[in-house]
C-alpha cells in the first residue's frame, strides 16, 4: 500500500508556526535576529520537555496539573542530595537522579488514580497544592543560592552549542539545552511507536476494558505512563535550576499553564487517546514565538494571558474541526 | 485424540449464595457451530468466562483437545485456541485496522518491539482470508459496527484461534451486516474453527446454528442438532413455561379515541387514515422501509407532516414535537431504546420520572414533590414487576426485557390517551417479551388507546385485535386478526 502524503493537523499548525513567525517579524525586524532566535529556543526547552511528558499522560486519557510542582520536588531532592554528598555534580547523574525522583512522584499519582479509579486530573491538583507547600513546611531554607548549587552544574549557563558573533558586538548563545529537547524527543517517539510497551499507552487511552482483555497489564501502563511524564518533569526542572544558577520554590510553577496549552495546540486530546511528539514540537514552538515576542514587542501581561487563554480555546476547537472534517472525508 | 474439541463435564460455580452454575455439560466438536441459549442470568455467560479463563469452576472438568483442566487462566485458555468476541468488540478506537487486529498476537508472543511492516503484512493475509476489503491504515473509530466486528473475528484468527466464542454478535448489526457475517461463519467453518454462539433471538439461532444448547438457572436444560427444534421448543426449554399465541380479544370496544385523517409526508407515507377506538391494541405492521416508523413518528410530532389532521376524543390537535404531544396525551416508546429512550447511565428513579417532572412541580417556584413522584415510580415498578437492584442504579445495571419496561413506566406515568410502541420487544428475552404482552394487553382493557408498530408478525398476531398492513407509505389492508395467521401476514407482507 503506498503511502500518499496527506496534509495533517500537525502539517497545518507548522505552516501557522511560520505565519506568526512572519508576521511578528514584520512588525519588529529584532524577531529574525540571531540573539532573539536563539532566546526564543532557549526559553523553549523547559516547556517543550514537561509537555512532552504531559502529551503521554494525555494519550491515556488524562490530565496531571501537578507538572510543575513535580519538576520542582525532583530538582530540589537532587540538589540537596549532592550538597549533603559534597557532590559538585555532572549533568548526566543529575538528569538521571531528579528524572527517577520525578517518575516516582509521578508514579505516586498514578497508582493512587488507577488502583482507586479516582480521577487522574483531580488527584493531581491535590499533590500539586500539597507539593507546592511541602517546600515551605520542611524546608526552613527554602531558596539554594548559587554559591551553593552543586559548582559543576552551573556550567549548563555557558554551555552553548552555536556562538554568533552580531554586527553590534553582541554575542547570541545558543544553550545546550535544546539538544536535551531533541533527545528526550527521540526517545519517546521511539518508546511511543516501536515497542509493544508504549502501543499499549495509546491503547490504554483507547479503552480502558479492552487493554486488559488483549494481555496488557492495565496497572503497568498507567505506572509506566505517570513514570515518564514524572521523569520528563524532573529533568525540565533540573534544567531550568542550573540554567538560571540557583533553586527558588516559585520559579516553575507560573509555567504549568504554558505546558498545557502547547500540549493542547499540539493535538494532545484527553478524550480519545491522542497525542504525538511533532504536534507538541510545533505545540511548544508556537506558544514560545507567541509569549516570546509579545514581551519583545513590549506587549503588556495582561494581554499576553488573554491571548494564551484564546490560543487552549483556539487549538480545543482546530482539532475539533479537523476532526469533523476528517470524518465527512 | 478425542472427537470433541472442548468437552465441559460437571462443572458448578456459585457466587456467595447463587449457584450460577449446576453440573453443566457441553460438548463440541472441530468446525460444530453451537448456540447457547437462555435467558438473562441463565449462567451463559458464567459459563462463557469459564471457557476463557476468567473464572475458576468450583468443580468439574474442562477437557480441550483432550487434555483435561481443572480450571485454565486466560493465557492458557488462548494457547489452546479459545478466542472471546465480546459484545463490545475490545477493540481501540485510536489505533489503526492493523494494529488492533496484531495486538493481542504481538503481545501473546511476548514482542517488546513494533514491526509495523510486518504487522501490516500479517493483518492484510488474514483480511484477504476472511474475503472482507478493509483499509488496514483507517483508524477503527471510522468503520462501521459490521467492520469493528471482522476486525476483532480478525484478531481472533490471527491467534490460531480453534474456537471463537460470540456473545450476542449481531444485536448491534444492520440486516445486511449479519448476512455478512453468517457467510464469514460459514467460511470459518469451513477452516475446522468451532463456533459458540450466545444468543437469545430465536430466528437467527434457528439460521446459524447446527447444534443447540439451552440453559436456563444454570443447568443444562436440552442439547441437540438444530432440527429437532422450532421456535416455541426453544421458547418453552429457555423460559419453562409454555408461550402460547393466542389473539387479543378485547374485553369492550367503547368510542373512538384517535382519529388520523389523510396524513402525508412524501416520500415516507402518504393519505393515511384510521382510528383507534377504547379497549383496542391496533397494530401496524410493514416491512422496512415501508413508511411505519415515519408515520409514528409523525403522531408523536418528532417530524412534521405535509397535509393531515389528527383527532383526539373529537378535537383536532396540533402536535409540534414531543413535548406537545406529551401534553397532548400520546405517549410513544421508540424502536431504539438504547438511543431514543433512555438516559441509559442515569438512575432507574429518573428515567421513569423523566416525563413526570412537570407534573409534580407544579409548587411554588417550581419545587419538585419529591416524595409525590417516588411514589408514582415505585407505584410503576410494582405495576410493572421490573426487576432492579436499587432504584438509584443506572438503567444500563437491568437486562433488555427490564430496561424496556423502564421506558414503559416513563410513559405510562404520563398517564397517557394513547401510547403507540415501536418494535417493543426487540432485544428482549422470551419470558420479559411474554409479560410486556400481557401488559400491552391490560392497559388497552384499562382504556388506554394502544398501537403496536412491529414487523415481528407472531408480536403482532398475538398482542393485536386489529392490524394495518403497510406497504410502500400506504395502507394495504386492514384486517381482524381473527381472520389471519402468519402465513397469511407473511405473504402480504412480501407482496410490494
Amino acid at each position: 500500500m503506498g503511502k500518499r502524503f496527506r496534509l495533517k493537523e500537525v502539517h497545518i499548525k507548522f505552516l501557522l508556526f511560520v505565519v506568526i513567525l512572519v508576521v511578528f517579524a514584520l512588525i519588529q525586524p529584532k524577531v529574525f535576529t540571531a540573539i532573539n532566535l536563539f532566546s526564543m529556543l532557549n526559553d523553549a526547552v523547559f516547556t517543550g520537555i514537561v509537555a512532552l511528558g504531559m502529551m503521554v499522560i494525555m494519550v491515556t486519557g488524562n490530565l496531571d496539573l501537578s507538572s510543575t510542582s513535580i519538576g520542582m520536588m525532583s530538582g530540589y531532592m537532587m540538589l540537596r542530595l549532592f550538597q549533603m554528598l559534597g557532590y559538585a555534580g555532572d549533568f548526566v547523574t543529575a538528569f538521571i537522579v531528579s528524572g527517577i525522583f520525578g517518575a516516582l512522584l509521578g508514579m505516586l499519582s498514578g497508582y493512587l488514580s488507577k488502583k482507586f479509579n479516582l480521577s487522574g486530573f483531580v488527584v493531581s491538583i491535590g499533590m500539586d497544592l500539597i507539593y507546592s507547600s511541602i517546600a515551605f513546611i520542611f524546608i526552613d531554607q527554602p531558596t539554594i543560592k548559587t554559591a551553593e548549587m552543586p559548582q559543576n552544574l552551573l556550567q549548563m549557563r555557558t554551555a552553548s552549542l552555536l556562538t554568533i558573533k552580531t554586527d553590534t558586538g553582541l554575542t547570541a548563545k545558543l544553550n545546550i539545552g535544546i539538544l536535551l529537547v531533541i533527545i528526550v524527543a527521540i526517545i519517546l517517539s521511539i518508546f511511543l511507536n516501536k515497542t509493544q510497551l508504549g502501543r499499549g499507552i495509546y491503547a490504554l487511552g483507547g479503552d480502558k476494558v479492552a487493554v486488559e482483555r488483549v494481555g496488557y497489564n492495565p496497572m503497568k501502563l498507567t505506572l509506566v505512563a505517570y513514570a515518564v511524564f514524572g521523569a520528563c518533569c524532573g529533568i525540565a526542572a533540573t534544567y531550568f535550576y542550573c540554567n538560571t544558577g540557583s533553586f527558588e520554590t516559585g520559579t516553575i510553577t507560573s509555567r504549568g499553564t504554558d505546558v498545557i496549552t502547547a500540549a493542547i495546540f499540539g493535538g494532545c486530546n484527553m478524550k480519545d487517546g491522542k497525542g504525538s511528539v511533532s504536534g507538541i514540537l510545533v505545540g511548544v514552538a508556537i506558544i514560545t514565538v507567541i509569549k516570546s515576542n509579545l514581551i519583545l514587542l513590549g506587549v503588556p501581561a495582561y494581554y499576553i494571558t488573554f491571548v494564551v487563554g484564546l490560543l487552549i480555546l483556539g487549538g480545543v476547537l482546530f482539532s475539533t474541526l479537523a476532526e469533523r472534517r476528517m470524518q465527512k472525508a | 485424540m478425542s472427537e470433541y474439541f472442548l468437552e465441559i463435564k460437571n462443572v458448578s460455580k456459585a457466587f456467595q449464595a447463587v449457584q450460577a452454575l449446576d453440573h453443566v455439560n457441553l460438548k463440541l466438536r472441530p468446525g460444530e457451530i453451537k448456540c447457547l441459549a437462555g435467558e438473562n442470568g441463565c449462567g451463559k455467560s458464567t459459563l462463557i468466562k469459564i471457557i476463557s479463563g476468567v473464572y475458576t469452576p468450583d468443580e468439574g472438568e474442562i477437557i480441550i483437545k483432550g487434555k483435561s483442566h481443572k480450571a485454565l487462566t486466560p493465557t492458557e485458555s488462548i494457547a489452546a485456541g479459545v478466542q472471546v468476541i465480546y459484545q463490545d468488540f475490545s477493540l481501540f478506537p485510536n489505533l489503526t485496522v492493523a494494529e488492533n487486529i496484531t495486538m493481542s498476537y504481538n503481545l501473546f508472543h511476548k514482542n517488546k518491539a513494533v514491526n509495523a511492516k510486518r504487522n501490516r503484512e500479517m493483518a492484510a493475509k488474514i483480511v484477504e482470508e476472511i474475503g472482507v476489503p478493509l483499509n488496514l491504515n483507517s483508524e477503527v473509530r471510522t468503520l462501521s459496527v459490521g467492520e469493528k466486528q471482522v476486525v476483532a473475528i480478525c484478531r481472533a484468527l490471527l491467534l490460531d484461534a480453534e474456537l471463537i466464542i460470540m456473545d450476542e454478535p449481531t444485536s448491534a448489526l444492520t440486516s445486511k451486516e449479519v448476512q455478512a457475517l453468517y457467510k464469514i461463519i460459514a467460511g470459518l467453518k469451513k477452516k475446522g474453527i468451532a463456533l459458540i454462539f450466545v444468543s437469545h433471538k430465536l430466528d437467527e439461532v434457528l439460521t446459524i446454528a447446527e447444534t443447540l444448547s439451552i440453559m436456563r438457572d444454570g443447568k443444562n436444560v436440552i442439547d441437540g442438532p438444530k432440527e429437532e427444534f422450532d421456535k416455541e421448543k426453544i421458547s418453552y426449554y429457555m423460559t419453562g413455561r409454555e408461550v402460547v399465541f393466542t389473539p387479543f380479544q378485547p374485553k369492550q370496544i367503547g368510542d373512538v379515541i384517535l382519529r388520523v385523517e389523510n396524513m402525508s409526508l412524501e416520500p415516507h407515507y402518504k393519505d393515511i387514515s384510521f382510528e383507534l377506538r377504547r379497549g383496542e391494541v391496533l397494530g401496524i405492521t410493514g416491512l422496512l422501509g415501508s413508511g411505519r416508523t415515519e408515520l409514528a413518528e409523525s403522531i408523536f410530532g418528532l417530524r412534521k407532516m405535509d397535509s393531515g389532521k389528527i383527532t383526539l376524543f373529537g378535537k383536532e390537535i396540533h402536535i409540534n414535537g414531543g413535548y406537545s404531544a406529551v401534553n397532548a396525551g400520546i405517549g410513544y416508546l421508540p424502536e431504539d431504546r438504547l438511543t431514543q429512550g433512555l438516559f441509559l447511565n442515569v438512575e432507574i428513579e429518573r428515567n421513569i420520572s423523566a416525563g413526570i417532572l412537570r407534573k409534580f412541580s407544579q409548587r411554588l417556584f417550581g419545587v419538585i414533590d419529591k416524595s409525590g413522584m417516588h411514589a408514582e415510580v415505585v407505584h410503576r415498578v410494582e405495576d410493572l414487576g421490573i426487576k432492579l437492584g436499587k432504584l438509584s442504579d443506572p438503567v444500563s445495571s437491568l437486562s433488555g426485557g427490564n430496561q424496556q419496561r423502564v421506558v414503559l413506566a416513563k410513559w405510562l406515568a404520563i398517564h397517557p390517551k394513547v401510547l403507540m410502541l415501536n418494535c417493543p420487544t426487540v432485544g428482549v428475552d422470551v419470558g420479559s417479551k411474554q409479560n410486556i404482552h400481557e401488559t400491552i394487553k391490560r392497559l388497552a382493557n384499562e382504556g388506554i388507546g394502544m398501537i403496536v408498530i412491529s414487523d415481528d408478525l407472531p408480536e403482532i398476531l398475538s398482542v393485536c385485535n386489529r392490524i394495518l398492513v403497510m406497504n410502500k407509505g400506504s395502507f394495504t389492508g386492514e384486517y381482524m386478526t381473527t381472520q389471519l395467521d402468519e402465513n397469511k401476514l407473511q405473504s402480504m407482507l412480501a407482496k410490494a
